[in-house]
């Protein structure tokens, strides 16, 4: 009852703020029909993972081994190899599920070498994850190499081909790429921005301490406000998704992980707003240190481009950044249909949404000193 | 209400430092004193919102130092804090609303609003408000719970004349409904025209605690007459009958002690043919104050 009255008002009274609603909606908004616009493809050196299966007396054939090096040298990709032993689709699942990944596997049949002398047709098997954005740039540099191989060994016949596999049965739009992080990226910087400013403008006009004096208990107060938070997260990523796919065809799925995710997402992000307004009692300050926070975070933790194009300290920060696990995850359900991930990055979602949430309750002073 | 040796401390400085009074049932008890002396210190402990260093506090007969007992107590009780705000985007009745919810009640809200007086101003917004319609939106809030025991904190400070009178209406007729209410204030005249009780304090102490009229005949110097323009000559005639004559300029003061005072000093003035207007001045609370702290409080709230 209590809960319910905080809620409604605290709502009511930020959906009639105008900076509010900028900050929440349209600059999102604004974000989503940029990003959707843009093509961009990053430029440095991407990781490609080859195994190669062509192999003569336990060493790779040396035409194997002349196109593995010619991949590396064309400086666009870093190539490392795996086993011949390892089971593809294995890896690719393994390394899909693990921190940041966006792995990338080209396949070198058995018997690559022999078909190219004997100009037989082979095909060369590439697979990349629907949500790497590089992953078509990459195919685009494995065809070309291909290509050189065809004009000198072959002398001009198109006896290497690669076949492209991604490990989605879905065909994903660019949009689709793009929209788990936005909305992630944006749901964060409402709790960590948004959620602090209320709070400490809640408490600089001492409301708090006016409603203290009635019966409502501090945990109807946050509650109330979390789920005032929440309903404002579900809005925002309504109207995202609607734009998506009613102006860009967007793909993406929304399922029961997807939806578990935003929500505990929301709570998290409100925990961290919780705990900063707690804890920094001036209000102008809480606001730095919100966009202190939110901004940096905004662009560790992978949400507008693929972590292994950071450095790999940068790439050591993210791992402790809870928006990382909170993209990664709805990357995960939205786009991948990857389950078993989706449910790794809401486990650790909610680890951190535990943590904040007790923090931020802790230092909500609801009674004067 | 039963406050006995309340005690505040923050680290070395006692804000509040062993106030003892009681509050009766159906009075407006007012707490007196300038800004910093430990009213709103001593408010906001007995509204439950400040945890008190030492003492005993009974309201409404809870102790409120029996954590378990507040949220009962806090149902009881109504709250005009200083300088009231709420949510600045909903309209005073959702705020209303709101508040009403807090207390799990439907309230009569029109009916609050009409009682003060801004019934007309129920869809505007809250943060469009002027300062005297805040509070008193704010004393409608405190109200909403139809509270046995109201807790006023400042309810006139930075309100212009008229918004001051309206709100002393305001809680004039919250007395004629049988509610109890503690006010705090720092202007004279708003103690001494509402109070039942005055407690003046004074450095987070209790200096003096009685009604208005005790109070003045206690500590206000009595009533003196003012002979305005007498000059020498009545201050010479005057001295002749009385030892405690003083001068103001051209007036000349006389202390009183009965109606005989008057007429013999009258009469002296008539045989000698001295003119002068006469006025006669009671003693007031600001002059108990004076008396008390050795200090004025400024129309600010500060001492000087």
């Amino acid at each position: 009852m209590r809960l319910v009255a905080v809620f409604k008002a605290v709502t009511r009274n930020w959906l009639r703020s105008r900076s509010g609603l900028f900050f929440s909606f349209l600059f999102p908004i604004t974000f989503l029909l940029l990003f959707a616009s843009i093509f961009s493809v990053s430029n440095s050196s991407i990781p490609l993972a080859v195994q190669n299966n062509d192999v003569s007396g336990g060493a790779p054939t040396a035409l194997s081994a002349r196109l593995i090096l010619a991949l590396n040298s064309t400086q666009v990709l870093f190539v490392s190899t795996i086993p011949s032993s390892e089971n593809a689709s294995a890896y690719l699942q393994q390394q899909a599920g693990s921190f940041g990944g966006n792995p990338r596997l080209l396949v070198i049949p058995s018997g690559f070498q022999n078909n190219v002398m004997m100009k037989r047709p082979t095909d060369l098997t590439y697979l990349y994850s629907p949500a790497d954005q590089s992953g078509a740039a990459v195919a685009g540099v494995i065809s070309s190499v291909a290509d050189s191989f065809n004009l000198q060994v072959a002398g001009g016949n198109r006896t290497i081909t690669v076949a492209d596999v991604s490990f989605s049965a879905r065909p994903l739009k660019f949009v689709d790429y793009y929209m788990p992080g936005l909305i992630a990226a944006f749901m964060m910087t409402n709790g960590v921005i948004g959620l602090t400013n209320v709070a400490t403008e809640f408490r600089r006009i001492k409301l708090i301490k006016r409603l203290s004096a009635t019966p409502l208990t501090k945990f109807d107060w946050l509650v109330g406000n979390v789920l005032s938070q929440t309903l404002l997260a579900m809005l925002l990523s309504a109207v995202m998704i609607l734009i998506g796919v009613g102006l860009y065809h967007s793909t993406v799925v929304i399922d029961v992980y997807t939806v578990l995710t935003l929500v505990v997402g929301a709570v998290l992000f409100s925990g961290i707003g919780m705990t900063l307004a707690g804890l920094v009692s001036d209000p102008e300050a809480a606001s730095g240190l919100g966009n202190a926070i939110a901004f940096p975070m905004m662009f560790l933790s992978g949400t507008f481009w693929s972590l292994d194009v950071m450095p790999a300290y940068l790439q050591v920060v993210a791992r402790f950044l809870p928006l990382t696990y909170f993209a990664d995850g709805l990357r995960d359900s939205m786009i991948l249909d990857n389950h078993a991930a989706a449910l790794a990055n809401l486990g650790v979602t909610a680890a951190f949404a535990v943590v904040f949430i007790a923090i931020g309750a802790w230092a909500t002073r609801w009674e004067e000193k | 209400m039963k406050v006995e040796g309340l005690v505040k401390r923050y680290g070395s400085l006692a804000a509040v430092d062993g106030i003892t009074f009681e509050a009766r049932k159906g009075e407006i008890f007012a707490l007196l004193g300038p800004n910093g002396a430990g009213k709103t210190t001593t408010v906001e402990i007995l509204e439950c919102v400040r945890p008190q260093t030492g003492g005993r506090v009974l309201v409404l007969g809870c102790d409120i130092s029996d954590r378990r007992a507040l949220r009962d107590l806090k149902s009881r009780i109504g709250v005009l804090p200083q300088d009231f705000n709420t949510l600045q985007r909903l309209t005073v009745r959702e705020n209303m609303q709101f508040f009403a919810g807090m207390y799990g009640v439907h309230a009569d809200i029109d009916g609050l609003l009409d009682l003060l007086g801004v019934k007309d101003k129920a869809r505007e917004r809250f943060g469009n408000l002027s300062g005297g319609l805040k509070q008193r939106v704010g004393i409608a809030a405190a109200l909403v719970n139809d509270p046995e025991l109201v807790f006023l904190d400042e309810p006139t400070t930075g309100l212009d004349p008229e918004a001051r009178r309206a709100t002393w209406k305001v809680i004039e007729d919250l007395k004629a409904k049988g509610k109890t209410i503690i006010l705090t204030t720092h202007y004279m005249e708003e103690a001494e025209r509402l109070a039942d009780r005055i407690g003046m304090i004074v450095k987070g102490k209790i200096a003096a605690l009685d009604s208005p009229t005790n109070l003045v005949n206690a500590y206000g110097g009595g009533k003196v007459a003012i002979f305005r323009g007498g000059g020498d000559a009545a201050f010479g005639t005057l001295r002749r009958f009385f030892g405690n004559v003083s001068m103001e300029g051209t007036d000349v003061l006389l202390p009183i002690e009965s109606m005989k005072d008057i007429q013999v000093a009258l009469t002296a003035l008539l045989e000698r043919g001295v003119q002068a207007d006469i006025a006669l001045k009671t003693g007031t609370i600001e002059d108990v104050f004076l008396r008390l702290s050795g200090f004025h409080i400024t129309e600010g709230g500060d001492v000087r």
